[in-house]
């Protein structure tokens, strides 16, 4: 064994997971293009690319989702992604949906939901603040 | 206000602060400050004073600004490492002294009180600073060393005797470049020094931090490391080297953590600093080799729709500078053995860090890359160089974005120009 020397390493791991634990294209899609954004932020550091990864996107209970928030839903018909528009007792409501299935608003009630995950597309500059820049700048 | 330092007596200034002797002499960092001479403590920075003998000093800062302690906050270890390497240093030949610790660990507050108590008792005595990241020596992005011709208090307020481009914050995606330099350095410090203090980066754990230490450490063969260390997190770098090469030293409690955005701040203070009399300039391709990139190290030639274009070395292909992305219709009417396209926009290079290089590839000065003219061939190049044009002969590629002020504004893919 000898060492890596660079952070890619960890970056292949992160995408090897994902290929064989996440079962919901779209939430697939997202994790991988929010790997993509923060790499070309900051190219030249993998390794805050790949701290960061672990907290890109977090399971919540599917009574905990707020409104506003961009949500990735997993059921045994479908997976769906979108923003919360309203929330009541029983479940949310879904603007702008993108399933596997179809595309449109979408009612769920939470006992509908198997899994719940919510993307953090503000990881890096919550993590790393110093290493985020204007878009004019850079 | 007035101070009168009793010997041993020992206080700490917090800057920003102006300190004048006006009798006996005071201790600060092991240089000696006597009657008539002056210290700034910049904000953000502290000074010991150690009386080594009564003295009078006057002080502009507010009242707080001053702490008087019990005992001085420099162990006797350091002195006695200090007489130590005194001892043992052969005649020409230079003493290496390799300083490990993680970040906050005072590495460099440490560095800076062996090289003045050195070179009291032993002559020219070099500090290389190696973290590009917090650079006490030199502008951000570089190695700095020192030749110290006397005792220093604050190593950023002094011009750098030799720098060393990296490019970046990190050794992480520029390993080749990092250690080269060290050698470099060292070769540097062989001819100017009779003793070299090695100040690293706080990159001390995993893959990427074990293995450049190692690096370094075989680079170097230093005489002596010191592991600067709060428990044992130092120990794996050093299991390989006799017990009487590795000093142990505790942190003290004082040394305090500094955040991600004060290093920043700091990084960019000395950059604008570096910046600060900066002007525009323009240096023909043809007058200079290119380094740690593609542009200009193939052959030129001409290709419709594009701003350049040149073949590099077998299957790295063609780079071609464009002045928008490259669409596939652009494409389809060029020769089909250029390989793989590299494909860079005009513009993506504004902003890039670089160095200026002698015809030895000896650093010249920082730079910034205003723009590829490619209707002049020209580079248009922001920078403080003093010097002649003509002496530029070389341009050295970073990966580290500023804007006209000096301060950070991003990263270039390194191997994307």
């Amino acid at each position: 064994m000898s060492f890596k020397e660079t952070d890619f390493p960890g970056l292949i791991g992160y995408l090897k997971r994902i290929v064989a634990e996440e079962k919901d294209p779209l939430l697939f899609k997202e994790m991988v293009s929010e790997l993509v954004k923060m790499y070309d932020k900051i190219p030249v550091y993998p390794g805050i690319v790949n701290m960061c990864l672990g907290g890109l996107a977090r399971s919540v209970r599917p009574e905990e989702v707020e409104v506003g928030q961009k949500i990735f839903i997993k059921n045994r018909e479908d997976c769906f992604c979108g923003t919360v528009s309203e929330k009541n007792a029983d479940g949310v409501v879904i603007k702008a949906v993108k399933s596997v299935a179809s595309e449109d608003d979408l009612e769920i009630g939470f006992r509908e939901m198997e899994k719940v995950t919510l993307i953090n597309g503000d990881v890096l500059e919550e993590m790393w603040p110093s290493l985020v820049f204007d878009k004019e700048q850079s | 206000m007035q101070l009168t330092l009793k010997k041993d007596e020992f206080f700490l200034l917090n800057g920003p602060a102006t300190l004048r002797v006006e009798s006996g002499s005071v201790e600060i960092i092991a240089a000696r400050k006597i009657s008539g001479e002056s210290v700034e403590v910049p904000l953000g920075k502290k000074i010991p004073l150690l009386g080594v003998e009564d003295a009078d000093l006057a002080i502009e800062a507010p009242e707080d600004a001053l702490t008087r302690m019990e005992k001085t906050s420099i162990p006797t270890e350091w002195d006695e490492l200090a007489a130590r390497i005194v001892a043992e240093r052969k005649d020409g030949e230079l003493y290496k002294i390799l300083v490990l610790g993680e970040v906050d660990t005072g590495k460099t507050f440490f560095s800076t009180y062996l090289a003045n108590r050195l070179n009291q008792q032993l002559g020219k005595v070099a500090i290389l600073d190696c973290d590009s990241g917090q650079s006490d020596i030199g502008a951000p992005g570089t190695f700095g060393m020192l030749v110290l011709a006397e005792p220093a208090i604050f190593l950023s307020e002094l011009d750098p005797t030799h720098m060393y481009f990296l490019g970046a914050h990190s050794p992480g995606l520029h390993f080749a470049p990092a250690l080269a330099g060290v050698s470099e350095m060292l070769r540097k410090a062989e001819k100017d020094a009779d003793a070299l203090i090695i100040d690293t980066t706080g990159w001390v754990q995993g893959d990427g931090g074990r293995a450049i230490k190692k690096a370094k450490l075989d680079i170097v063969q230093p005489d002596l490391v010191v592991l600067m260390q709060r428990g044992t997190e130092l120990e794996h770098l050093v299991k390989h080297l006799s017990s009487e090469k590795v000093v142990r030293l505790p942190v003290s409690k004082r040394a305090s953590s500094t955040s991600q955005m004060d290093r920043k701040a700091l990084r960019e203070m000395v950059s604008k600093r570096y910046f600060k009399d900066a002007k525009v300039f323009e240096i023909p391709f043809k007058q200079v080799f290119t380094d740690r990139c593609y542009f200009l190290s193939g052959t030129k030639f001409d290709l419709e729709g594009t701003l350049h274009a040149e073949r590099l070395s077998a299957w790295e292909g063609t780079l071609v500078v464009t002045s928008g992305p490259l669409m596939p219709e652009q494409t389809r009417d060029w020769p089909k053995d250029l390989g793989m396209l590299r494909n860079v926009i005009a513009g993506s290079e504004k902003g890039l860090m670089i160095a200026l290089l002698d015809k030895n590839q000896n650093m010249l000065a920082v730079a910034r890359l205003e723009e590829l003219d490619f209707l002049n061939n020209t580079f248009r190049i922001r920078s403080n160089f003093k010097g002649a044009l003509e002496q530029i002969k070389g341009i050295q590629f970073g990966s580290l974005k500023l804007n006209e002020a000096g301060e950070e504004a991003g990263f270039i893919e390194p191997g994307a120009l």
